[in-house]
């Protein structure tokens, strides 16, 4: 694990680091998709750059609603830089109606522009699970298993590691999809299936006890009715569609 | 007619049976991780326990804290953002103390001068305890890489955030002490 990178007097937060290379490399990835999907390249660039800017500005009005009475004390932390000021995860959750009216008010095809990200979307969970692995979050059941890497007060499964290889077919298979005959919309579809089946299998080694409810796993649940839907969605589409 | 069992429905079949057999197995098994309480430097774990004594040759351990809010907030005299962040700590300790919140300054003594130390604490007008670390165990024990590391610990004795760097502001710090309430 890297926390940290110091670098003479410099304390660079590794994970960090990695999720904004991530979106970096991301962004050029995106910005290579309009030419093989009949999109303007702007477009796409600002749909990102408005999905960026409304999770950091919702994921900090989230965090101001939870707990007013300190922005009221302190009106200029509301500009703070810290990150702690932040609800990520509703930042992430809510922006995704902001893009939704970005793409509608521009009237963009919606099915080839989520086609268009899905490559982006799997480049950036690598680098989301390197950087997981650096922080130690995201860490695995205790096991004593030879590939095991001691964590946390324990040997555990290699959880990030096992997501970072589970990632590898995955690109390819988006890859080779994209360059066959695919009906729009299913690349990105095809995409959501496969971490679906991904997140059912490793999860099971996740060793965090808060993802749990009576013994449920929460992110294995979600993705096993996500990948339900989506066989449903695509035998529907397919009885239509012989009809 | 048609075959009603073609390759395709089969094999959605197939991967419904297999994925919703594995969920229904591992939920069975992830009864094991519930009970895991291992003591390690990361959030949700237990705060590793320590003792240490303060400036006056006063005790503390953490583990005797167990029911109250606690923020450990390790640094050292030379650091500047950990001296930029002690006035906003002196101010949530005068704040907070009566409430049930204990604030603890480790110093990395290894690291540090003990008369720095204490000419630091006497013109900050520091009335929280500032427990020293003189061969650097705490330090090791919460994996410290970089200073000033803030470790926010729950009522149960759990760490609940962890700010690495600084200087913190005050709000931020009442906004992590707000959160040990949820």
């Amino acid at each position: 694990m890297f926390p940290i990178l110091n670098i003479g007097p410099l304390a660079i937060q590794t994970p960090g680091l990695l999720i904004v290379i991530g979106v970096y490399v991301s962004i050029l990835i995106v910005e290579k998709q309009p030419y093989r999907h009949n999109l303007k390249a702007s477009d796409l660039s600002n749909l990102i750059f408005v999905y960026l800017l409304s999770t950091i500005i919702i994921g900090r009005l989230s965090y101001v609603f939870q707990y007013p009475s300190i922005f009221i004390e302190n009106p200029l932390s509301l500009f703070s830089i810290s990150p702690s000021f932040f609800d990520i995860n509703s930042g992430l959750i809510l922006s995704l109606l902001i893009a939704l009216v970005f793409i509608q008010k521009k009237k963009l095809p919606i099915l080839i522009v989520l086609d268009s990200i899905s490559l982006p979307l799997l480049v950036f969970l690598v680098f989301l699970f390197l950087s997981l692995f650096a922080s130690g979050n995201f860490y695995g059941k205790p096991s004593t298993i030879p590939w095991a890497i001691t964590l946390w007060g324990t040997t555990r499964h290699p959880l990030q590691l096992y997501y970072l290889i589970g990632l590898i077919p995955l690109i390819g298979i988006n890859v080779y999809t994209s360059r066959q005959n695919y009906q729009t919309g299913d690349l990105f579809f095809q995409t959501i299936f496969t971490i679906s089946i991904l997140v059912i299998f490793l999860d099971y080694f996740n060793g965090n006890p808060n993802n749990q409810i009576a013994s449920f796993n929460i992110l294995q649940i979600i993705a096993w009715i996500l990948m339900i839907t989506l066989i449903i969605v695509k035998m529907i589409k397919r009885k239509s569609a012989n009809r | 007619m048609k075959n009603p069992f073609n390759r395709n429905r089969l094999l959605s079949i197939a991967v419904i049976l297999i994925s919703t057999l594995w969920v229904l197995f591992t939920t069975l098994s992830n009864n094991e991780v519930s009970g895991e309480n291992y003591s390690a430097p990361q959030k949700g774990f237990s705060a590793p326990d320590f003792i240490l004594q303060d400036l006056e040759g006063n005790q503390y351990q953490l583990s005797s804290f167990i029911g109250e809010k606690v923020i450990v907030n390790i640094w050292a005299s030379w650091c500047k953002p950990c001296q930029y962040e002690m006035p906003a700590l002196q101010k949530i300790h005068e704040k907070y103390s009566d409430q049930g919140l204990v604030l603890l300054a480790v110093n990395n003594t290894y690291q540090d001068n003990y008369s720095n130390v204490v000419d630091f604490v006497s013109a900050n007008n520091l009335t929280f305890p500032i427990l020293m670390d003189l061969d650097g165990n705490v330090s090791q024990l919460y994996k410290v890489q970089a200073l000033p590391s803030t470790f926010f610990i729950d009522r149960n004795g759990k760490i609940s955030e962890i700010i690495i760097g600084g200087p913190m502001s005050e709000a931020l710090i009442e906004a992590k002490i707000m959160e040990l309430e949820k």
